[in-house]
């Protein structure tokens, strides 16, 4: 029997350290991220799942771990070539009805006439509530509180909302997530940001996934 | 009603605590994902190209001195290298030429191994079959007996796999020589796991989308119905 093929036994001692050190239990919040993270890919990788339960998964992990208590995610239709409100998160059922009636234009998605915006990443901008229409304050949890004077510059106010958009490799926008109502009131870290921008690569890729699929089948 | 403009206080402000450049260890590897999911979901850049940048982000990120990428045929039960970083030329030549079967991928006879996750394992230099030994620039004399369980022994390796929704091996990242000598932390183990999830992801998307495309080309229809969407 050659050498390669005699069974071999790692030795006791350090199978026992390994397995306590690399235990599969998460320890911290890091690790129970990083696991939400990997079951977020997993998902979009998995033909079962609808977008909708997709796209509700993901606001339970950023609810979880970033403290939006208002969360909005939107798609391209690839039909109608405009975009609406698939999810909305943490808000009355009535203002969850006018989500939902929304379709945003090519302009109003990327332009910044209608919706001014600060960049505050590669795929994130933040909104003011200075800068929005009138006939957006019917999305408002707390309309009244949106007219009052925003009192410090790092404070999230009502109204405010960050738009992170997911992309495809042309710089076509696939989707969105809206975040507003940071738990705190103030604006969020940086890290925070940054972190929602690789969820939203994640869904970027799982969207364009499931677009491939439905293609596949509609031969 | 159009919206107004921002205050130009706000966005000073705002662009200031925002600014793109990162700050910390914690932003760089966040940017860097960023930065890999983007290539990954490029059809336009080959799988070589962002294996090459994954090997060298799990270098930069990890502290690994030698990081390989490794992909299966989607003809065939064929696995093989695709990317491979800080080994010698000639070692390298010898990854690339390597093929490896369902039962070296799956089985535990020929690379006995601890699991370190649910992603990954430990393979032992101890039990590496002596071929893959000159193979891995790793050869491993049986006189340079371990000597602490905390150390990552020349000739251990780590394999973190790339599943798709059958369990199936689409892939692997395989990492060794940690510049500290040591097994790598629980937060390195668990990063790296992401890592090739996200690889799994992007490797699966780019296949369904070929598939697609062959399809496509095979009988011409109608264009794809999103070709004027937006450059934002």
């Amino acid at each position: 029997m050659p050498a390669s093929k005699i069974p071999f036994q790692i030795d006791g001692q350090l199978r026992q350290y390994i397995e306590s050190r690399y235990s599969p239990i998460a320890r911290d919040d890091q690790e129970k991220f990083i696991e939400a993270l990997v079951g977020l890919t997993e998902l979009g990788g998995d033909r079962k799942q609808t977008m909708r339960s997709f796209f509700e998964q993901v606001t339970r992990l950023i609810f979880r771990f970033f403290a939006f208590n208002e969360i909005v995610m939107g798609l391209y239709d690839r039909k109608r070539k405009d975009w609406y409100v698939e999810s909305v998160f943490g808000f009355r059922s009535e203002i969850a009805a006018e989500y939902k009636r929304l379709r945003y234009s090519r302009e109003e998605m990327v332009g910044q006439d209608r919706f001014p915006y600060i960049s505050i990443g590669r795929t994130s901008a933040f909104g003011p509530v200075e800068g929005l229409p009138e006939s957006e304050r019917k999305l408002f949890s707390r309309p009244y509180a949106a007219g009052v004077s925003r009192k410090d510059l790092d404070e999230f106010h009502e109204g405010d909302y960050i738009d992170v958009l997911m992309y495809d490799p042309h710089k076509n926008v696939v989707g969105w997530i809206e975040l507003s109502a940071p738990r705190g009131g103030k604006l969020p870290s940086r890290m925070t940001v940054m972190w929602i921008e690789v969820i939203a690569s994640v869904c970027a890729s799982a969207v364009r996934y499931r677009w491939s699929l439905e293609d596949q089948s509609e031969g | 009603m159009e919206g107004q403009s921002i205050r130009p206080d706000l966005k000073r402000y705002v662009e200031n605590f925002y600014s793109p450049l990162p700050k910390d260890d914690s932003e760089k590897m966040a940017v860097g994902l960023i930065d890999l999911a983007a290539v990954g979901a490029d059809g336009r850049r080959s799988i070589k190209t962002f294996f090459e940048q994954v090997v060298r982000y799990v270098f930069r990120q990890f502290g690994f001195s030698e990081v390989a990428i490794g992909l299966k045929d989607r003809k065939e039960d064929v696995w093989k290298y695709e990317a491979a970083f800080g080994f010698t030329k000639d070692v390298e030549a010898k990854l690339f030429r390597a093929r490896y079967d369902r039962a070296d991928m799956y089985g535990q006879e020929r690379f006995p191994n601890i699991k370190t996750g649910k992603l990954s394992e430990l393979n032992v230099a101890e039990g590496l079959p002596v071929e893959d030994t000159e193979m891995y620039d790793r050869p491993y004399r049986f006189r340079a007996k371990r000597t602490s369980v905390e150390e990552f022994h020349q000739g251990d390796f780590m394999d973190f796999w790339m599943f798709d929704e059958k369990r199936e091996i689409v892939g692997w990242i395989e990492v060794s020589s940690p510049k500290d000598k040591k097994q790598p932390s629980r937060a390195t183990v668990r990063w790296i796991e992401f890592l090739a999830s996200l690889c799994a992801q992007m490797v699966l998307l780019r296949w369904e989308e070929d598939q697609l495309r062959s399809k496509k080309a095979s009988s011409p229809g109608p264009p794809v119905e999103n070709a004027d969407m937006p450059s934002g």
